[in-house]
């Protein structure tokens, strides 16, 4: 899909979100849609559809039907994007749209084909797949629906200076003094105090562990550019079993760099 | 001078003495144990899920739950309980100690309370979440599990 014409449908898909007619008998609103292939048009069947709200965290999630429709009823205003993955496809998360409390709005998302050339088999060696397993257990970690995660994708859209200046706009992650002259922050979340420090895991690597490394800051560690995904996780509910520390009440961040495996 | 009785005796006394010193040494003291669970939704809440876990040490214990696939906007009670799911006993302090879970507009929900009790690594625990504080009914439970 070329860029102009994809700004062009989400801005059409915007348009028809903000013009669409309210009706009062609508208790939530209504987001309907469908999948169709670029190339040719035709509906999608089977495409698994994620709605996200704005830290990426799974709202809702289904698969399309014969028609290639898909369709989330939501209460509550706020800020979603979708997540579409077919077989055949090349993935495509959406832009966010701005969603009212009542409504009904109606999406079309389109594929690009991701074709592979069928020759007749012939198996001359095995590699490992190029997938990351890191990035996978990151994805499924999103898809459990506990933490937030702020993506590449968020990190170019906002172009941070600091890694603290995107984290503080995730809800409940304040920043506290920092060390005088490099302009690096101290972070602290939810109504932990700020003795009360924030663990912090560097490509799965516990930096503050204990005494060692207590007085590290997260600006200091890395540079937005070199992120691939942030994870947060503000407290002992949220936060998976591979991270818990004896401290890790007071939240926890990990930090996945573009170089990891 | 020592009576070669008393010096059968003093041997095993002073390794017993060690041994117990060693016991209650600070070691033990201050020692943190974390526990865990994944909970596991009833039947009727198919898409609940939620994990909760615990740091226990001297001065009590930290324990935090979340779930997702709640009822938006619905309050569940919870609460760590002595036994497991498969065999419940008595809760861990009152109701007052759990704030209630609050589920957001997306369903999911998460808290954090402190019990001034410590676990015990003899004991087994679990976290139950019931329907509301005056429903009482499960809606679902994790054995916690020391790590």
């Amino acid at each position: 899909m070329s860029a102009p014409k994809s700004i062009h449908r989400w801005l059409a898909a915007c348009i028809a979100l903000a013009t669409c007619v309210a009706d009062p008998s609508l208790a939530q609103l209504v987001l309907e849609g469908r999948v169709l292939d670029d190339a040719t048009e035709r509906p999608v069947a089977s495409a698994r559809v994620l709605l996200l709200n704005r830290y990426r965290k799974v709202a809702g999630r289904t698969v399309t039907d014969e028609a290639g429709r898909f369709r989330f009823e939501r209460s509550g205003r706020g800020q979603y994007r979708l997540d579409v993955k077919a077989v055949g496809y090349l993935p495509t998360v959406t832009a966010l749209m701005w969603m009212v409390e009542t409504g009904f709005a109606e999406l079309e998302v389109r594929l690009s084909p991701n074709a592979v050339l069928l020759a007749p088999l012939e198996i001359v060696a095995l590699s490992p797949l190029s997938t990351s397993a890191v990035l996978d257990n990151v994805e499924h970690r999103r898809t459990r629906g506990f933490g937030y995660q702020l993506t590449r994708e968020d990190i170019e859209e906002r172009r941070p200076m600091r890694l603290s200046d995107i984290l503080v706009t995730l809800p409940g992650v304040r920043v506290g003094q920092g060390r005088r002259g490099s302009g690096a922050r101290s972070i602290y979340m939810g109504r932990a105090l700020p003795g009360c420090q924030v663990q912090i895991f560097l490509d799965g690597m516990q930096v503050n562990r204990g005494g060692v490394g207590a007085g590290v800051l997260i600006d200091d560690l890395v540079s937005p550019l070199d992120v691939e995904v942030i994870e947060v996780f503000r407290g002992l509910g949220s936060i998976p079993a591979e991270f818990l520390t004896p401290q890790a009440r007071c939240g926890v961040i990990a930090i996945w760099t573009q170089r990891s495996p | 001078m020592m009576r070669p009785e008393a010096l059968r005796w003093s041997g095993p006394m002073i390794l017993a003495a060690a041994g117990a010193a060693a016991c209650v040494g600070p070691t033990d003291e201050d020692a943190v144990t974390i526990w865990e669970t994944q909970l596991v939704a009833e039947v009727a809440y198919p898409g609940l899920t939620g994990q909760a876990a615990a740091i226990s040490r001297l001065g009590g214990t930290d324990v935090g739950i979340g779930i997702d696939g709640a009822e938006p906007g619905g309050a569940q009670a919870w609460g760590v309980r002595l036994g497991t799911c498969a065999s419940p006993s008595q809760q861990i302090g009152p109701n007052s100690d759990y704030p209630e879970l609050l589920a957001d507009e997306l369903g999911s929900a998460s808290v954090e309370t402190h019990l001034a009790l410590r676990l015990s690594i003899e004991n087994s625990y679990y976290v139950e979440v019931r329907e509301s504080s005056t429903d009482g009914s499960r809606i679902a439970c994790g054995d916690l599990v020391r790590r």
